[in-house]
């Protein structure tokens, strides 16, 4: 097996899906954000947005708060320290990577 | 994907200053500084005036307390104004953010600290050489403070890639050693330097409001 094939089945599965690679790299930059700001920066429709934090939040990458602005319901979500610990992980595998295949390609 | 990734961070960083009012927080912080702790709380006739004030010793104190305390009050009032203001206009059309606590990274503010501690150690080391006015001191530390700022704004553009913290941290950093001419009153030094920065900080907040506030139905990232 190639090195680089190495790395990338080293990669965290979780984090790895397009969608939740979205969810985590928006959330690894700030505190906390709510559910409208992930929706407008990832593109990621409302349903299949819930079920990927939900998915997250059962890895426990991160955490969801759900309550109330006035009468309407507000979600924010942050990550858990063992979510940015592991999308720190990624994101440096992912950079090696990328530099990898730019320095050999 | 990668790319894609790199992006969305780094937009996510770009969104607590995108629409100015981080920079207005500032500028109006800077100007309540000036005017209060440097016409006011450095000023002897209102010392004098308060003193003289036949009235209890305790109110003399909250006369005391408030000229030293309100900008404190004020500065800390400016963050809950500016979360109220973005609650109506930018977080109501694109989303609430709440920014990382470090929004400069380390590596800058120590780099920021060091240019502050340089800048005072030239300064006391060139007092035998330059002909030094009765607040020269004073004025050295106004302008290390100047050059930290001025540092970590560009380090902050750098980290955020936010092009007018570049320019207001340059222009800021090389209008900062005007200050040594003011060596005759530190009132004046400390009001003409918090106060320059102050409107740096509010043209460049106004500026970008004024190209924000027309197209805020859109997710735009204003540089």
């Amino acid at each position: 097996m190639s090195d680089e094939i190495k790395a990338i089945n080293d990669f965290d599965r979780l984090i790895h899906e397009p969608a939740r690679l979205a969810i985590m790299a928006v959330l690894f930059a700030c505190d906390s954000a709510d559910f409208k700001f992930i929706q407008n920066s990832t593109g990621i429709t409302k349903g299949n947005l819930s079920a990927h934090l939900r998915k997250l939040e059962a890895g426990e990458y991160l955490k969801i708060n759900k309550g109330f602005k006035g009468n309407y319901p507000h979600t924010t979500c942050a990550l858990t320290r063992t979510g940015r610990k592991a999308f720190a992980r990624y994101r440096k595998q992912y950079l090696a990577l990328a530099k990898q295949f730019t320095e050999e390609g | 994907m990668v790319h894609d990734a790199e992006e969305l961070i780094l937009k996510t960083r770009q969104y607590e200053f995108v629409d100015g009012l981080r920079d207005i927080q500032l500028g109006i912080s800077f100007f309540v500084m000036g005017i209060f702790w440097y016409a006011l709380a450095l000023n002897p006739r209102i010392w004098i005036f308060i003193l003289q004030l036949e009235v209890d010793k305790w109110i003399r104190t909250i006369a005391f307390s408030l000229i030293l305390g309100l900008p404190v009050l004020v500065i800390l009032a400016t963050l809950p104004l500016m979360k109220w203001v973005r609650k109506r206009w930018l977080w109501k059309q694109t989303g609430m953010v709440n920014a990382s606590r470090m929004v400069v990274p380390s590596r800058y503010t120590l780099f920021a600290v060091l240019v502050f501690v340089a800048t005072v150690a030239i300064g006391i080391w060139l007092i035998p050489v330059l002909q030094t006015g009765e607040f020269y001191m004073w004025n050295v530390i106004l302008l290390a403070t100047g050059w930290s700022f001025a540092l970590t704004l560009v380090g902050m553009s750098n980290y955020v890639k936010i092009r007018r913290y570049m320019f207001i941290g340059i222009l800021g950093g090389l209008v900062s050693p005007a200050i040594l001419l003011f060596q005759s009153s530190m009132q004046a030094a400390g009001l003409i330097f918090l106060s320059g920065w102050g409107l740096l900080l509010l043209g460049s907040g106004i500026a970008v409001v004024s190209q924000a506030w027309p197209h805020s139905k859109e997710h735009s990232h204003v540089g």
